[in-house]
């Protein structure tokens, strides 16, 4: 993901940043049709575990992605749907949208201040494809076509990201 | 010119063109000697060569150009049109259908086809015998051109400016010869613009365009009906022009003549000729354009020489007018002249006549062609070609429309507002015809499927060396486009199977007493809210024992299973996976994997399939479709807290029946109705509905579905009420079992999930 774009000569990315839980994440805007508030789902039967259920979006249906359950979030107060906001996004094959505790702001980001993640994950398994730096503080950047997948999130995203951040630490 | 522009309907009219040939080969087949089909192929070819060679794509014109020099013996008699010559001729057209779709595809200058296509050429050619050895840039004569004719012309003075009369005598003297070209276009001419700017491009090539009629701006913008006229400058033969305009398609044909402008020395000269040719026209009573043209020449030859008028003035005058006056001073001149004054009166009023009658005809003509601006789209606006994509967005926004009516008619109930209610009502009635009108874009005639099978079934039999008649009805029911795209799979796999398996050898035909020409049936028809294609054959059938032996052997079911199996049982166990009958497996079927990919394909449309078969006298396999795939009328059911919707044609009542009624049966949850045992499934079980609390005091509503003759009860929380939705698909890795055939949106904009009541007999 983050050798695409710099293949492509793109080094500075525009980024929509959120939380999910208490730790913040990024997607690039360009993937991102919309956000929208949250709706009813209509859930679907024998589906995958990460899928919440299928909304109507101005009459295309699209499936749902509930951000906690993707990225282990154990934190299990109960959250005000009515503040939950759904991000739509799109991808070259799939639009499904990711649901989120709130969303931030807009910002750019030099590749610069990205980090790779580390080997072990994998990047093909992993739907993180970076951790950059911002304000101080840590951004999980997340690859919109690897979330598609709608199959597997057997991985332990919050492995993943203490991994990356030790490094990061290390490096610094 | 810009090829692009002109590229898609290239396409569309070279599949056309194709298809005709296809059909036109096939005919030809059964009846080798028809001279007229054999003129329809040769217009094909000739269409199809004209219209490469103007956008040129070389590949195809060289193609047609060789069928075209093979087709000539053909039709003047000198060649038969044995088997060998159709199967090259079938080639030809496998290799142009591949080339037009390489050109559909981009790909403009097809170089891997080349040397195919020379082996092609060769082969063509090599049909043609020694002496037939035409040079390759030899038209072969078209009937069209030998109608050509050059006589010396002359011309309406009127029509031209002095400045056109003066490049004209200018190039007269510089050895350049004025042509008059008339061009006349087919009656089902699609774009007569184009094809007007197409001849004028191709004429240009051979000469300088002094004037056009009507005038070039009105020639490009098609006001014109039928016919334009050309005048040209050229030095080349009447004959190298004629070819020319004869490579554009959709020529009806060419008149050229060289035209003089002597407007004094000849005249004399032209009286005689022209009355002379007066006489003919009388004597022949043609209607013919050119010789009414003459008519009027004749008359203002006569006027010139005579009446010393200047004839501008003249034209106002109507016609018949003018030539009764003419004829008048014409008789009156011509007796002077030392001519028998009785005979010539006499001529000349019959003449009148026929002129009257023909000139008023061709006045009308003349109206029509050149001064009805816009009449020619009159014909053109008939159809419009629309991108199926856009007709899914509006099929897509049509479907949002009916929900919002819905959801609106909903809110003006709870209102009780009487305008509300009326106009709402009034909005639902439009919305309706829209609906309907935006459902029929989508359907198209099952001929576009069926059209492939003619030829298919005659490369199957040769292959097989079979004899078999294919019989097609019902070429014009309507299906939805989406079915169209799907069900032509499907049918190949029946028609190899019945062509293959079904139909039995002449041989062993003329021994079961049949004829040794098998019958292969295809039908399609409306049955209510289905469509139902049918495939007959009259061939031997299938044996339900051998069926159940093979399937023993196969695995997919054990010999004790087999016992209690009915016949009609057996024989769909034909649609079993890795099922097949055939001792020997051939190129055709066989494989084992025919039958279940047929079912499961109808099945994914909505629709099942079943086969009848009588040994020794044929099988038929019935296909059932839904007629339309966008909206159904479904039952709204409430699972816990889930709302679905079950498509209306699968259901057959709803009961309400007490929970102590229901029996167990090895396991299974059964309730008599009406003497008859139904199969009960728990619909929140198969679905995992959550939270769903069963009331035992409450009786169970249970949605009895049939599909085919099977019956089976669903026990549902409650039902909504019945609705029309609009079937929207989801995407297939969200539900990993079929239970789900897609998703609809309600009035208050929630997804409720369609169910796919199909799946549901297998679990019970």
């Amino acid at each position: 993901m983050l050798d695409k774009l710099l293949k492509d000569g793109q080094t500075d990315f525009q980024l929509v940043v959120f939380t999910i839980g208490s730790e913040e994440y990024a997607l690039p805007i360009t993937y991102i049709q919309e956000i929208i508030t949250y709706q009813p789902l209509t859930k679907i039967p024998h589906s995958s575990a990460s899928i919440e259920g299928v909304i109507n979006l101005r009459g295309v249906v699209i499936p749902i992605i509930d951000g906690r359950k993707m990225v282990d979030c154990s934190e299990s107060k109960d959250r005000n749907k009515d503040d939950l906001r759904i991000i739509v996004i799109e991808n070259a094959e799939n639009r499904y949208g990711l649901i989120v505790d709130n969303v931030s702001e807009v910002t750019h980001m030099n590749s610069k201040d990205v980090e790779q993640p580390p080997k072990e994950i994998g990047e093909n398994e992993s739907s993180v494809w970076g951790v950059g730096k911002y304000n101080g503080n840590l951004i999980v950047l997340l690859d919109p076509s690897k979330i598609a997948n709608f199959n597997n999130h057997n991985f332990s995203l919050n492995e993943a990201k203490e991994k990356i951040k030790e490094e990061v630490k290390v490096e610094n | 010119m810009e090829l692009d522009q002109y590229l898609g309907l290239f396409i569309d009219e070279s599949k056309e063109n194709l298809q005709k040939l296809n059909d036109s080969l096939l005919a030809l087949e059964s009846d080798t000697g028809n001279l007229e089909i054999l003129n329809d192929i040769f217009r094909v070819a000739h269409t199809l060569k004209g219209m490469s060679k103007t956008m040129g794509f070389n590949n195809v014109a060289d193609v047609t150009h060789h069928m075209e020099n093979l087709l000539e013996p053909l039709r003047s008699g000198t060649l038969s049109a044995d088997t060998k010559i159709i199967d090259i001729l079938f080639k030809c057209l496998d290799m142009l259908d591949s080339l037009i779709n390489n050109i559909a595809d981009g790909v403009y200058e097809d170089n891997e086809n080349k040397e195919v296509i020379e082996k092609l050429v060769r082969d063509l050619e090599s049909f043609l015998n020694p002496n037939a050895e035409k040079s390759d840039d030899t038209q072969p004569v078209d009937e069209k051109t030998t109608k050509e004719s050059t006589p010396k012309n002359a011309i309406h003075l009127e029509d031209f400016n002095e400045y056109e009369i003066a490049i004209v005598k200018e190039a007269n003297s510089s050895g350049f010869t004025p042509k008059e070209l008339i061009v006349y276009l087919t009656n089902d001419c699609v774009l007569p613009g184009v094809r007007a700017y197409m001849v004028s491009r191709a004429v240009e090539d051979h000469g300088e365009i002094i004037k056009t009629i009507p005038t070039v701006e009105e020639l490009e913008n098609a006001q014109f009906e039928g016919k334009f006229k050309i005048y040209l400058l050229s030095q080349c033969s009447s004959d190298g022009i004629s070819t020319a305009i004869y490579q554009i398609s959709e020529i009806e044909k060419v008149e050229i003549s060289d035209i003089t402008f002597d407007e004094s020395a000849s005249a004399d000269d032209a009286v005689v000729a022209e009355i002379n040719e007066a006489d003919n026209t009388e004597v022949e009573q043609h209607v013919d354009i050119s010789s009414t043209d003459n008519e009027e020449d004749l008359i203002k030859a006569v006027e010139a020489k005579f009446a010393q008028q200047s004839i501008s003035q003249t034209i106002e005058l109507t016609k018949p007018e003018l030539i009764q006056e003419k004829q008048e001073q014409m008789v009156k001149e011509v007796a002077t002249s030392n001519i028998n004054e009785l005979s010539v009166k006499e001529e000349i009023t019959n003449t009148s006549q026929n002129t009257n009658i023909d000139t008023e005809e061709e006045e009308d003509k003349d109206k029509n062609i050149f001064n009805k601006p816009g009449s020619a789209s009159k014909i053109l606006s008939q159809t419009v070609r629309v991108s199926a994509d856009r007709i899914d967005q509006l099929m897509n926004l049509v479907g949002e429309l009916v929900i919002s009516r819905t959801r609106i008619n909903q809110i003006s109930g709870q209102l009780k507002d009487t305008e509300l209610v009326s106009s709402v009502g009034l909005m639902g009635n439009i919305t309706t015809d829209i609906q309907e009108i935006v459902m029929k874009l989508r359907m198209v005639p099952m001929e576009q499927v069926f059209n492939r099978f003619p030829r298919l079934v005659r490369d199957l039999a040769k292959d097989l060396n079979k004899e078999v008649n294919l019989k097609i009805t019902g070429k014009d029911t309507e299906i939805d486009r989406v079915v169209i795209d799907e069900i032509g799979d499907p049918m190949v796999h029946l028609i190899r199977n019945s062509m293959d398996h079904g139909l039995e050898n002449p041989e062993d035909r003329i021994k079961n007493g049949k004829k040794a020409k098998g019958t292969l049936e295809l039908s399609a028809f409306n049955e209510g809210e289905n469509i139902i294609i049918k495939v007959t054959d009259d061939g031997k059938g299938i044996d339900p024992e051998k069926v159940k032996e093979s399937a023993i052997n196969k695995g997919i079911l054990t010999r004790e299973a087999a016992k209690n199996l009915t016949q009609k049982q057996s024989l769909e166990l034909i649609f079993a996976p890795g099922f097949s009958t055939a001792t020997v497996t051939t190129d055709v079927s066989g494989r084992g994997v025919g039958m279940d990919v047929v079912k499961s394909k109808i099945a994914s449309l909505g629709g099942n399939v079943t086969v009848n078969s009588t040994i020794g006298k044929g099988t038929t396999t019935i296909i059932s479709l839904p007629s339309s795939m966008a909206i159904v009328q479904a039952l709204l059911i409430k699972v816990g807290e889930e709302i679905y919707a079950a498509p209306l044609n699968y259901i057959s009542e709803v009961i309400n029946i007490e929970p102590d009624q229901v029996k167990n049966i090895q396991k299974n949850e059964v309730i008599v109705l009406r003497g008859k045992t139904l199969p009960l499934v728990r619909l929140h079980d198969l679905l995992e509905v959550e939270n769903y609390v069963e009331d035992k005091s409450q009786p169970l509503t249970i949605v009895v579905i049939k599909s085919q003759n099977k019956y089976s009860g669903i026990i549902v929380s409650e039902l909504i009420g019945q609705q029309e939705i609009v079937i929207k698909p989801i995407n297939k890795k969200l539900c990993k079992d079929d239970y789900i055939s897609g998703a609809t949106t309600l009035g208050n904009g929630q997804v409720a999930l369609i169910i796919n009541v199909n799946s549901l007999f297998k679990k019970v």
